[in-house]
């Protein structure tokens, strides 16, 4: 890792929390920079909840340590929560509070004033009104809580927001706004630390990402160097039948099928030896699909890949 | 507003039916108390049903029997007949009980992502619970004044509001007690039903043993354990003044287990 920058906005070092005999997270260490989105990626029960809950401090480490803006979320941990936004996973409102009533207590214990005119605009964003929000949050469907927890996150203009998971139960339109919110926080300058399922959510969104396996980290990188680690998929047409012959193709080309008019192939590396082979027969057509990020990770999660 | 004064105001609203409907209810009760005593009185009631206890049951009894069989006697019991404690001490177990109800709901999370330090929770409930005490308590003798306005008995009045204040003082003492007990059960625990049901069933269960130690010998070596053998209204009822060891005893364990209950839930898991 990367010596940090002294004021980064989250670096964990060498965090270790067990419960009982299992541990959790195992010797974690990270730095997210000023501005990313940085995805905290891992099946359930990686340690990514986990991770989250002990820079809240809700949970004490065994053993290392995280920052937030060089503050101890352990010795400092009141200092440290005054910059972040949090939104959980599971949003513990109280069904008998309103939406009003739960945003202004919500916004009354943080450090900064809620500006009504960034509520409003968040408000509209996510299409909650103040019909919706004069209601008791006993009448909020479970998406229309997300959206609500995703406000009481942002609204107080925190200069690092911790996502755990944060469109699971949202419908495509409003992942949309999502989206559009989280490129409008990295404009500004503000960070994001996310956790999330959603490979094609992170591959849109994140700028780098960090899988967690079995407590610990098996992959950092950014999303572009990821997806160059993914095999392109490519298909080739031929005009007339070529003979399959696969002890021919370049290094690095994989066979996924091998018809007399149509090859299909995984290639990792550079393209070029293969396009060379490909244009000394009758090629018609040649098509190459995007690396996907899921590609890789699932390699990851599936413990195929060391770090 | 700051992020414990919030914290304040957000239970207050939580639980300002529950109180306000015990108190209610108790204000009732207490004038009903003091109407009943007025009756007994009017129609000597009090000296016959003396004369039909055998002296057998009268000597087991003691004393303080024959105290209750007066007016100030009737309006006293008001405040320890045990439907009345069993209120007043859920009301301040259900009030002291709201943290393990955060955890559980998650609640504390979004709390606890903001600046504000975890004893600002303990604090607020505190508050709350001192809060509840002082209102239940002062609505149980504004009953009693009112009874006593009421039914006009100006020649027991001033005597038998003296001790109402007493058995009233005695009575919060034991109400602070428990609500510091169940605080500490409360944030060691990771849902309210335990919690309450945990702090409710040590309430019953020390009320139990000291009531058997009161009767039965061999019970009073365990019996100075429980909160319950320091809240001894009878003796109020029989001419006593209110004891002011007894009180600091219960208010000492009271606050004993707040203590423990800061010191516990800054060190926990979430």
């Amino acid at each position: 890792m990367e010596p940090p920058a002294p004021r980064s906005p989250l670096v964990i070092e060498h965090l270790t929390k067990r419960y009982g005999r299992l541990t959790a997270v195992d010797d974690l260490g990270l730095a997210v920079a000023p501005g990313e989105i940085f995805g905290f990626l891992g099946l359930n029960g990686a340690g990514k909840t986990t991770t989250i809950r002990v820079l809240l401090d809700l949970l004490r480490p065994n053993a290392g340590r995280a920052r937030i803006f060089g503050l101890d979320c352990q010795r400092q941990g009141r200092a440290a929560r005054a910059h972040l936004g949090y939104q959980p996973g599971e949003p513990g409102f109280y069904d008998d509070m309103t939406g009003a009533e739960t945003l202004d207590l919500l916004g009354r214990l943080g450090r900064r004033p809620v500006e009504p005119a960034r509520q409003r605009r968040l408000l509209d964003r996510f299409e909650l009104s103040a019909a919706h929000l004069r209601r008791r949050l006993r009448e909020f469907s479970t998406g229309m809580k997300r959206k609500l927890a995703i406000v009481q996150a942002f609204q107080g203009g925190a200069p690092l927001l911790v996502l755990d998971e944060p469109t699971e139960g949202l419908d495509p339109l409003m992942q949309e706004a999502f989206y559009d919110l989280l490129v409008e926080t990295r404009r500004s300058g503000r960070t994001v630390f996310m956790s999330s399922h959603v490979l094609s959510e992170v591959e849109r969104v994140c700028d780098r990402i960090g899988l967690l396996r079995a407590g610990r980290l098996a992959l950092v990188s950014t999303v572009g160097d990821v997806k160059r680690l993914a095999p392109r998929r490519v298909h080739a047409r031929f005009d007339a039948d070529v003979a399959p012959d696969a002890t021919g193709l370049p290094a690095g080309c994989s066979v996924v099928g091998l018809e007399p008019r149509a090859w299909t192939l995984d290639v990792e590396g550079p393209l070029g030896p293969l396009l060379h082979r490909l244009t000394r027969l009758p090629l018609a057509d040649l098509q190459v699909e995007e690396p996907h990020l899921e590609d890789v990770l699932v390699r990851y999660y599936r413990n195929e890949e060391t770090p | 507003m700051t992020g414990l004064a919030a914290l304040v105001a957000h239970s207050f609203r939580r639980h300002r039916t529950l109180v306000l409907v015990a108190g209610a209810l108790l204000f009732v009760f207490e004038v009903l108390f003091v109407v009943l005593a007025g009756t007994l009185q009017a129609s000597n009631t009090f000296g016959q049903i003396a004369a039909l206890v055998p002296p057998v049951f009268r000597q087991v009894l003691g004393p303080s029997f024959l105290s209750m069989l007066s007016f100030s006697g009737v309006v006293g019991f008001g405040y320890f007949h045990p439907v009345i404690l069993a209120g007043v001490v859920g009301v301040a177990i259900a009030i002291a009980t709201e943290p393990a109800g955060e955890i559980e709901r998650r609640f504390m999370d979004l709390v606890l992502a903001r600046p504000v330090a975890r004893a600002h929770l303990v604090t607020r409930s505190v508050a709350l619970v001192i809060g509840a005490t002082a209102v239940l308590v002062a609505l149980m003798l504004a009953g009693t004044r009112a009874g006593l306005a009421w039914t006009a008995s100006a020649g027991a009045a001033p005597a038998t509001w003296r001790l109402a204040t007493s058995l009233a003082a005695d009575l919060a003492a034991l109400v602070f007690c428990w609500g510091g007990i169940a605080l500490a059960v409360a944030v060691l625990s990771r849902r309210r039903g335990t919690a309450g049901g945990v702090a409710g069933g040590l309430a019953f269960t020390t009320f139990l043993v000291d009531y058997i130690a009161r009767v039965w010998a061999p019970g009073r070596r365990v019996s100075w354990l429980t909160p319950f053998h320091y809240y001894d209204p009878m003796s109020m009822l029989a001419g006593g003044a209110l004891p002011p060891a007894d009180v600091a005893t219960l208010a000492g364990v009271g606050a004993v287990a707040i203590v423990v209950a800061y010191v516990a839930f800054g060190r926990r898991d979430l």
